[in-house]
C-alpha cells in the first residue's frame, strides 16, 4: 500500500502545466509585492506631504517619489495583464487536454464500433439463407398441411354432418326434402317387403324395453 | 489504469471517503435527533410532573433515562414548580460537586473554594449559591470524607480524605489574601519560625494544594491554585 | 498577543516546574492547551524552540514562554520538556532543529480539509502548485490559507498515504501536487 504501483500517473502534459503554473506563482508573488510597495511609498509620500504642508508639494523629493509610485504602478499593470496571459494560456492547456480526452473517446468509440460493425460482415449472407430457411420452412408446412389435412378434412366434414344428422334427425331438411304428395294415383302398388320376419323384429325390439320396468317395481 | 492491488487501493480509498462522508452525516443526523428527542423528554418531565413525583420508582427510571442520553438532571429541575422532588435536586447537586471536586483534585489538591465552585460551574446550570450551600451540607452529613472550612469568611471545601491541620489552614488564610504564602510573609503574620512554615509548605506542596513558584524576587513563594479564578473575577 | 490566552497564563508559579508528579502532569497539559491556542489566535503555524511565532525565517522577540506582566519566564530545560509532551501527544510535529510545528488540528485534519478544497474547487485530477494552494486567491477564506510550505508537504503526504494524491518535483523540490 501505498507505494510506487498507486501512485497516480504523472503525465508530460502535467509537468509543462506545473512550469506555466510555477511562472504565474512567480507573477503572482510579485504583483503581491509590488502592490505592497506602492502602498507603502504612498503612505510615505502622505506623510511628507503631512509633514511639511507649505512646500511639500514642490519638494523634488516628492515628485520623484510620486514619479516611482507611478512607474511600480505601471509595472504592477504590465505584470497583471501577464499573469492574466499566463493563466488564461493555463486554462487553455487543461481545455486542450480535456480535448484530447475527448478525442481519445470519440477515437476509442469509432474503434469499438467498427470492429462491431466488421462483426456484421456476414449479415447479409445471414438474413439471405435466413429467408431461404424460412421459406422453406413455408414450403414444409403447405406439403404438410394439404396432404394430412387438406383433402382430408371436407370428407371429415361430411362425414361429421352424416353423424350429426343421423343423431339429432335432420328436422330442418326433412320438410325440404320431402317429395311432393303425388296427385296421381300409382299406378301400381310399391312392391311391399314381405312381411314374415316382423313379428320376429317386435318381440326383439319390446324385449328389453319391458325388463327395466320390471326392475323399477322390484325396486 | 490501475492494475492488480493497486486498483484494489485506490478502490480502497475511495470506500474510505465515502464511508467517511457517510458516518459524519449519520452523525449530524443522529445529533439533530438527539436534541428533538432532549426538548421533548423535558417537556415530558415538565408535563408528568406530578407522576413522576408520586412514582419513585419512574423517576429513578426517569432520571437513569436522561442521564444516559446526555441531559443533566439538573436542567429538568425547576425549583418554583417543584418538579419532581425537591430532594432530588439536591441529591444531583451533590453529585455534581463531588465529580468536580474529583475532576479539580489534581489541580488545587483537593481544596476547592465555594465561589469557584459556583462561578466556575453551577452558574450556567442556574443553581444559585444557597442551594449549593445547601447541597454540601447534605454531603457533609454522609461523613464521606467532604469537609467544609472557613478562611477569611470565605468557604472551602476540602475533598481529600487527609485531615487539614490547622497549619495547613492558617497558609491557606493567607493565600487568600495575596494568592500566595511564603516563609518571610508566615513570619511576619503569624510569627512562624522559618523551619515550620518550610515544612508544611513543603507539605501542602506535596499534597498538591499549593504551587511553587522560583522565580519571586527573593524567596521562593507558594500559591494557591484557587488564585487562577479569582484572578479571573477582578 | 497573548491577551487571549486564559488566565492561568498569568499564575505565576506555571513558570516553574513543580515538584509534585501529580501536578505538574497537569501544568504541562496546560501548558500544551495554551500553545495551541496561542499558535491557533495568532495564525502561527511554526514557533521556534524559545516560543517565538517564526514568520517567513523572521522570528519576532515575543515568546511565549516570557510572561512580561507578572515577570515570569520558563526555564530551558522545562520548555524542554513542554515540547516534549506537545510532540508525544501529537500537537507537535518538529520541523527542524529550532522549530515547530503547532497542531491546532492534526495533519489528517488538515489534509481531509485540504482534499475538500480540491473536491470543492473543482481541481480534482489538476496540477496544482503548492503556492497557488497556499496563497492564491482561490484558497483564501480556508483555514490553511497560508500555512507553512513543509507542514502542507506532510498534510499532502498523508494524502499520499491515502491514494488520493502525487506530489510534483521540480528540482528536487516539492513544487506541486495532483489529487484524485
Amino acid at each position: 500500500m501505498g507505494q510506487g504501483s498507486s501512485k497516480i500517473e504523472v503525465t508530460k502534459a502535467d509537468k509543462a502545466i506545473l512550469q506555466l503554473k510555477i511562472s504565474k506563482d512567480e507573477l503572482h508573488r510579485y504583483t503581491k509585492r509590488t502592490e505592497t510597495l506602492i502602498f507603502n511609498e504612498r503612505e510615505k509620500l502622505k506623510r511628507m506631504l503631512r509633514e511639511d504642508t507649505k512646500n511639500g508639494t514642490k519638494s523634488p523629493r516628492a515628485r520623484i517619489l510620486l514619479k516611482k509610485i507611478h512607474y511600480q504602478n505601471h509595472l504592477l499593470e504590465q505584470a497583471a495583464d501577464q499573469l492574466i496571459n499566463l493563466e488564461n494560456l493555463v486554462a487553455t492547456v487543461e481545455f486542450k487536454l480535456v480535448e484530447k480526452q475527448f478525442m481519445v473517446g470519440l477515437q476509442q468509440g469509432k474503434d469499438v464500433l467498427t470492429r462491431l460493425n466488421k462483426e456484421f460482415k456476414g449479415a447479409e449472407d445471414l438474413m439471405d439463407s435466413v429467408a431461404d430457411q424460412i421459406a422453406y420452412q413455408e414450403e414444409i408446412d403447405q406439403v404438410l398441411s394439404s396432404s394430412l389435412i387438406g383433402g382430408f378434412e371436407e370428407e371429415l366434414d361430411r362425414e361429421l354432418q352424416d353423424l350429426d344428422e343421423e343423431v339429432n334427425g335432420s328436422k330442418e331438411e326433412a320438410p325440404v326434402k320431402l317429395p311432393d304428395v303425388p296427385t296421381e294415383h300409382p299406378i301400381a302398388s310399391p312392391e311391399l317387403p314381405s312381411t314374415e320376419h316382423l313379428p320376429e323384429l317386435a318381440s326383439v325390439e319390446n324385449q328389453p324395453q319391458e325388463k327395466p320396468q320390471r326392475e323399477a317395481q322390484f325396486a | 489504469m490501475r492494475h492488480g492491488l493497486a486498483a484494489f487501493n485506490a478502490e480502497r480509498s475511495e470506500h474510505y471517503e465515502a464511508t467517511a462522508t457517510l458516518l459524519s452525516r449519520q452523525n449530524r443526523e443522529l445529533d439533530l435527533q438527539l436534541n428533538a428527542f432532549q426538548e421533548k423528554l423535558v417537556d415530558f418531565a415538565k408535563d408528568h410532573n406530578s407522576e413522576l413525583k408520586a412514582n419513585p420508582d419512574f423517576r429513578v427510571k426517569f432520571i437513569k433515562m436522561c442521564s444516559s442520553i446526555g441531559i443533566d438532571p439538573i436542567c429538568l429541575f425547576d425549583k418554583e414548580r417543584h418538579l419532581f422532588d425537591v430532594n432530588d435536586y439536591f441529591y444531583e447537586i451533590c453529585v455534581k460537586v463531588i465529580e468536580l471536586c474529583r475532576h479539580t483534585q489534581d489541580l488545587n489538591g483537593g481544596v476547592i473554594s465555594f465561589d469557584e465552585l459556583h462561578k466556575g460551574h453551577f452558574q450556567q446550570l442556574k443553581v444559585d449559591m444557597a442551594d449549593l450551600q445547601k447541597a454540601v451540607e447534605m454531603l457533609e452529613t454522609l461523613d464521606g470524607g467532604l469537609e467544609v472550612f472557613t478562611i477569611k469568611n470565605k468557604k472551602y471545601l476540602r475533598s481529600v480524605p487527609n485531615e487539614l491541620t490547622n497549619d495547613h489552614t492558617k497558609i491557606l488564610e493567607v493565600c487568600s489574601v495575596l494568592g500566595y504564602a511564603s516563609v518571610s510573609l508566615l513570619r511576619i503574620n503569624m510569627d512562624w519560625m522559618p523551619v515550620r512554615s518550610d515544612a508544611v509548605l513543603k507539605e501542602m506542596v506535596a499534597k498538591g494544594m499549593l504551587w511553587v513558584d522560583g522565580q519571586a524576587a527573593g524567596e521562593t513563594i507558594y500559591w494557591d491554585p484557587a488564585w487562577i479564578v479569582r484572578s479571573h473575577d477582578d | 498577543m497573548t491577551d487571549s490566552l486564559p488566565p492561568i497564563y498569568n499564575f505565576p508559579p506555571l513558570y516553574t516546574c513543580q515538584p509534585n508528579v501529580l501536578i505538574r502532569k497537569q501544568q504541562l497539559a496546560t501548558w500544551c492547551d495554551l500553545l495551541l491556542n496561542y499558535a491557533k489566535d495568532n495564525k502561527a503555524w511554526c514557533l521556534n524552540h524559545e516560543g517565538s511565532i517564526l514568520r517567513d525565517s523572521e522570528s519576532s522577540n515575543a515568546s511565549i514562554f516570557k510572561n512580561e506582566t507578572i515577570q515570569r519566564v520558563a526555564p530551558a530545560p522545562f520548555i524542554d520538556q513542554i515540547w516534549k509532551e506537545m510532540v508525544r501527544g501529537q500537537k507537535a510535529v518538529k520541523n527542524s532543529d529550532e522549530a515547530y510545528f503547532i497542531l491546532w488540528r492534526s495533519l489528517e485534519q488538515w489534509s481531509s480539509l485540504v482534499l475538500q478544497w480540491f473536491e470543492t474547487s473543482g481541481k480534482l485530477n489538476q496540477v496544482v502548485t503548492l503556492y497557488e494552494l497556499l496563497e492564491g486567491d482561490e484558497s483564501l477564506g480556508w483555514e490553511f490559507h497560508g500555512m507553512h510550505q513543509t507542514l502542507c508537504e506532510l498534510c499532502l503526504q498523508k494524502l499520499c498515504d491515502r491514494g488520493r494524491a502525487t506530489l510534483l518535483k521540480e528540482q528536487n523540490k516539492i513544487m506541486g501536487v495532483k489529487v484524485l
